[in-house]
């Protein structure tokens, strides 16, 4: 139990998921992809919606970097689709408006949630127990 | 493995919610049965450590990324059943809580994950129970038939969902390209999962017999 425990441990420094930052480069928005570890979401393949659109207004592979760029010809709300033959991906929802650009995201740290999750999981648990006990009595 | 939204088709991941959530109803009702007060932090702690397990990425050569499962200890120390009810709540929260998966796509990694990994490492276990590498065999098989499940899922995609001008309309990439894509980072997860299981198994047992 102790390894599985050092184990764990460790592998709070990692996570699973596709991140990504975004950045404005002039008229243009730049979605960098990239996972925990830094490495680049490269060459993958992606569409860019307008929302409410079914026909892309820009699909590609990212680049190099993990990098997807478009330039909104319009104001609203743009959603960003990349995947991989094995299954990572994401999807990024951005409103631009002008110069102005607005991202979904959340506010709490990585970690943080997963230590929340560990604390209501074992919660969870100790519910059980609880309700499983009540009937056994 | 965990499939975010917009790669299934409701088509499927429809029928596949129904699916998991009648499993997973049968499934509290066997953990209900199974539970005693002696194996609960047990449980708990595995679960907690599957929790961490399928967070973890690990970077491999090829541009990608891939995590372990920790569905076999449970399976092979408490029954497929409790691993199944475990995983239910374990990839939950993490769709919940680390965006990892997507709702839509739950049951699918659900079924993946907690119904062919978790039975398929029972059911390995006991076929090979005789040889001395049992607990780690069905550790490793396991994840390659789970990784299997979700590449054919995927894979069909394409040739099912598709737009009058043959443009895939979700996941696009086709089986002889998801095939090779899941298997064989799968081969080194296996790997690890194998010996993560056979250290978990090899410890916990011991003490559940005294418990």
């Amino acid at each position: 139990m102790i390894h599985l425990l050092i184990f764990a441990l460790f592998s709070f420094a990692f996570s699973h998921d596709v991140e990504h930052s975004i950045s404005r480069e002039g008229s243009c928005v730049v979605v960098s992809f990239y996972f925990p570890d830094g490495s680049a979401f490269s060459y993958e393949g992606y569409e860019v919606f307008y929302e409410g659109e079914k026909v892309p207004f820009q699909v590609g592979r990212s680049d190099a970097l993990g990098r997807v760029v478009f330039c909104p010809n319009r104001a609203g709300f743009w959603l960003v689709k990349i995947r991989s033959e094995d299954g990572h991906g994401a999807e990024v929802r951005l409103k631009a408006e002008g110069e102005r650009l607005e991202v979904d995201r959340g506010i709490v740290d990585r970690n943080i949630k997963l230590l929340a999750g560990l604390g209501i999981l074992l919660g969870i648990f100790g519910l059980f127990e609880i309700y499983v006990r009540r009937f056994r009595r | 493995m965990h499939i975010p939204d917009g790669f299934v088709a409701p088509q499927v991941y429809l029928p596949a919610y129904l699916l998991a959530v009648g499993f997973t109803l049968l499934s509290f009702r066997k953990l209900k049965e199974a539970f005693e007060e002696g194996k609960v932090p047990y449980i708990a702690s595995l679960s907690a450590f599957a929790f961490i397990v399928g967070s973890v990425a690990v970077p491999i050569p090829g541009g990608t990324s891939v995590h372990g499962l920790g569905v076999a200890p449970i399976a092979l120390l408490f029954g497929p059943w409790v691993a199944y009810a475990c995983f239910s709540i374990v990839l939950l929260l993490q769709v919940i809580l680390l965006g990892e998966g997507g709702i839509t796509t739950y049951p699918i990694n659900l079924l993946a994950i907690g119904l062919v990994g978790g039975f398929s490492a029972y059911w390995f276990y006991r076929i090979f129970n005789r040889m001395a590498f049992a607990v780690f065999l069905s550790g490793f098989l396991s994840t390659l038939l789970s990784a299997i499940f979700m590449s054919i899922l995927l894979g069909v995609h394409p040739y099912l969902f598709k737009d009058p001008s043959g443009k895939p309309l979700y996941f696009p990439y086709p089986l002889s390209l998801t095939i090779p894509a899941f298997l064989l980072p799968h081969l080194l997860v296996g790997f690890a999962e194998g010996i993560l299981t056979h250290i978990a198994v090899k410890h916990l047992s011991k003490r559940l017999r005294h418990e």
